[in-house]
């Protein structure tokens, strides 16, 4: 992830008559994740009558508003100054959050043969991620996407659901989403496209490429799992994630355990990340693939 | 009271549905079609919170255990107390052991069955809409099914009311609906020939639409440079913009398929959406049917609240309901 191109002024453009679009740049780095977040929490913080609530993209945050409590000029300068003011924090709480996964598992495997036979023809999600990125083979696949951690740059789309990014740009794999979308993925696949992964959070459709599954569920609305703290969903943006391969037997014993409520959920609370040594880091290891 | 039949895909909402949870991916849910939603509560004697049936395409049968008062509104859908016809738009009188049949639609694609106390199913996050992909809200989570039991809330209600004219939404006879979008987020992706192709043609409704979205068919899209010139993490169509959050009503560009986000739809995503239906027109991708066309005319954010305001105005105004003395 290379440093953001950032607008000098963020880019402001209405949604319709209750919402407004504020952008801060044109890319997928961290620095702009960082301010986008920063962002919306400040506006949460606020709470400036008339504002309703902030759904934060990636290097973006989407403003609801009441207009008939604040005007759209209003709202935008507060915001505009509420951003200037927040910046780019530099160092934020950030959780460390084991997902095992069973990759290559037969479910995604089940599902993408019935897309190929009642959708279209397509090589098999994982050979053809080996394929767009030359890898060796499946192997290769596997201890390249689980070599990394991945940051979690948004939460959304669906309930839940963790959009995230491997930090280790050397890890990056790339693959086009999936023309047309499938009508269902499997709660938990793992799935990429286009230098992103995901985990489904529930049965539902989609268009990344399928190279795995975790038996963790993602969302508890019941709030049973205390491992989830009282919250509906088990990420949160700026959490990172570590994939953890497992084989079929060890799958289904957490599976056994996640239903008995005693598998223990490895959540490291305790580390902040630091935006400028993660920056240096990354710039090092430039240094040493140029030589 | 209990579900003899369910319908095609009858769920409980209310309205506006579940604000204040977008960040953590759950929709805002709730009616299609908020205007005939509200007047069905107001016909009752409801709360503005109570929650209702939404009837789409073949309505439900219900039987119910006590006296309460019924009205549906929106979609043309006949009713039957015991075999009796009952008018739309107005609040009928049900005693305990009466039975109300629904039909087809024949106009418009939803009908809102409010009773009097409301359903009175569990909330979940404020709001008792339901979401069914999220299995959350209404009863179970999920569409009404055959022998289900629903409590409702308390009260016998306000039968003999009538929605004035002025309060009932129009369809279009010949199924052309003219349909407001405001420009924006992303207008400036698309090319002078794109805005006048959307602007000018005619939109038809495809068949695989639903609370998600309302998809739509129409001639190609054409694209300025600023949809090419990006950084690579946008993707490579011309849509595709960096996952971005999705405000209600946006018509989301997804390759060369505009479909209007309902409801149901995706809190953010990574296609663009060059132009946003406002709330208070959103009735109208609520009531089409498939094969309905949209003919779109640009607004201003000015009138768009304007417009939403006046709609406000009208669902909470005192002539809006008429005592019709029958009922």
């Amino acid at each position: 992830m290379m440093r953001g191109m950032r607008y000098e002024e963020p880019l402001v453009a209405p949604n319709g008559d209750r919402f407004v679009l504020i952008e801060f740049g044109d890319d997928g780095g961290l620095r702009l994740n960082l301010q986008a977040r920063g962002f919306a929490k400040a506006v949460d913080e606020a709470r400036i009558p008339g504002v309703i609530e902030t759904n934060p993209g990636f290097n973006s945050v989407l403003v609801e508003y009441d207009w008939q409590r604040i005007a759209y000029d209003d709202l935008v300068r507060e915001a505009l100054a509420l951003a200037d003011a927040v910046g780019t924090p530099d160092e934020i709480e950030s959780r460390l959050v084991h997902v095992p996964t069973l990759y290559l598992d037969p479910w995604t495997r089940a599902c993408m043969e019935e897309y190929h036979r009642t959708i279209k023809e397509r090589p098999y999600d994982p050979e053809f991620i080996v394929a767009e990125n030359g890898l060796s083979g499946l192997d290769e696949l596997v201890a390249l996407h689980s070599a990394t951690e991945y940051w979690i740059g948004i939460i959304g789309a669906y309930p839940g659901l963790p959009l995230m990014r491997p930090l280790d740009p050397r890890c990056i794999i790339y693959a086009p989403k999936y023309d047309p979308p499938r009508m269902w993925t499997p709660q938990g696949a793992v799935v990429c496209a286009g230098g992103q992964s995901a985990i489904q959070t529930l049965h539902s459709p989609g268009g990344f490429n399928m190279i795995g599954r975790t038996p963790l569920p993602m969302l508890d609305p019941e709030g049973r799992i205390p491992a989830f703290g009282g919250g509906i969903a088990l990420l949160r943006v700026g959490d990172r994630i570590k994939f953890d391969p497992v084989d079929r037997s060890e799958y289904d014993r957490i599976e056994a355990k996640l239903a008995e409520g005693t598998y223990p959920f490895n959540i490291v609370e305790y580390q902040r990340f630091s935006l400028s040594a993660y920056e240096a880091w990354v710039a090092s290891l430039d240094a040493e693939q140029r030589h | 009271m209990k579900v003899l039949k369910p319908g095609l895909e009858t769920t409980v909402q209310d309205y506006p549905g579940r604000v204040g949870v977008v960040s953590t991916g759950y929709p805002i849910s709730g009616p299609m079609d908020g205007w005939s939603f509200r007047i069905a509560n107001r016909l009752v004697g409801n709360d503005a919170s109570a929650a209702g049936l939404e009837c789409q395409f073949i309505g439900p049968s219900l039987r119910f255990h006590d006296d309460r008062a019924v009205a549906v509104c929106g979609a043309e859908m006949p009713a039957a107390l015991d075999g009796v016809p009952v008018e739309g738009w107005t609040s009928v009188a049900v005693r305990a052991g009466q039975t109300l049949a629904l039909g087809s639609a024949t106009r418009g694609a939803r009908a809102y069955l409010a009773v009097s106390g409301g359903i009175d199913v569990p909330p979940f996050l404020g709001s008792r809409a339901t979401y069914r992909l999220g299995q959350i809200g209404g009863a179970e989570g999920t569409a009404l099914s055959a022998g289900q039991r629903l409590h409702l809330g308390e009260g016998a209600g306000t039968p003999g009311r009538r929605a004035a004219a002025h309060a009932r939404p129009r369809f279009p006879e010949d199924r052309v609906w003219s349909v407001e979008a405001v420009p924006g987020p992303r207008e400036d992706w698309i090319d002078q020939a794109g805005h006048a192709r959307f602007l000018t043609s005619d939109w038809r409704v495809s068949a695989h639409s639903n609370r998600v979205g309302v998809r739509l068919e129409g001639p190609e899209w054409t694209f300025t440079r600023r949809a090419y010139d990006k950084s690579p993490e946008n993707g490579t169509h011309p849509s595709n913009i960096i996952e971005h959050g999705y405000g209600l009503g946006s018509i989301n560009l997804c390759g060369q398929t505009p479909i209007v986000l309902g409801p149901d739809g995706l809190t953010l995503g990574g296609f663009i959406n060059p132009y946003t239906v406002p709330t208070g027109s959103l009735w109208k991708p609520g009531q089409a049917r498939p094969g309905d066309i949209f003919r779109f005319r640009a607004v201003t954010v000015r009138e768009a609240q304007e417009a939403r305001a006046a709609l406000d105005a009208l669902c909470a105004a005192a002539d809006a309901i008429e005592e019709s003395g029958a009922g």
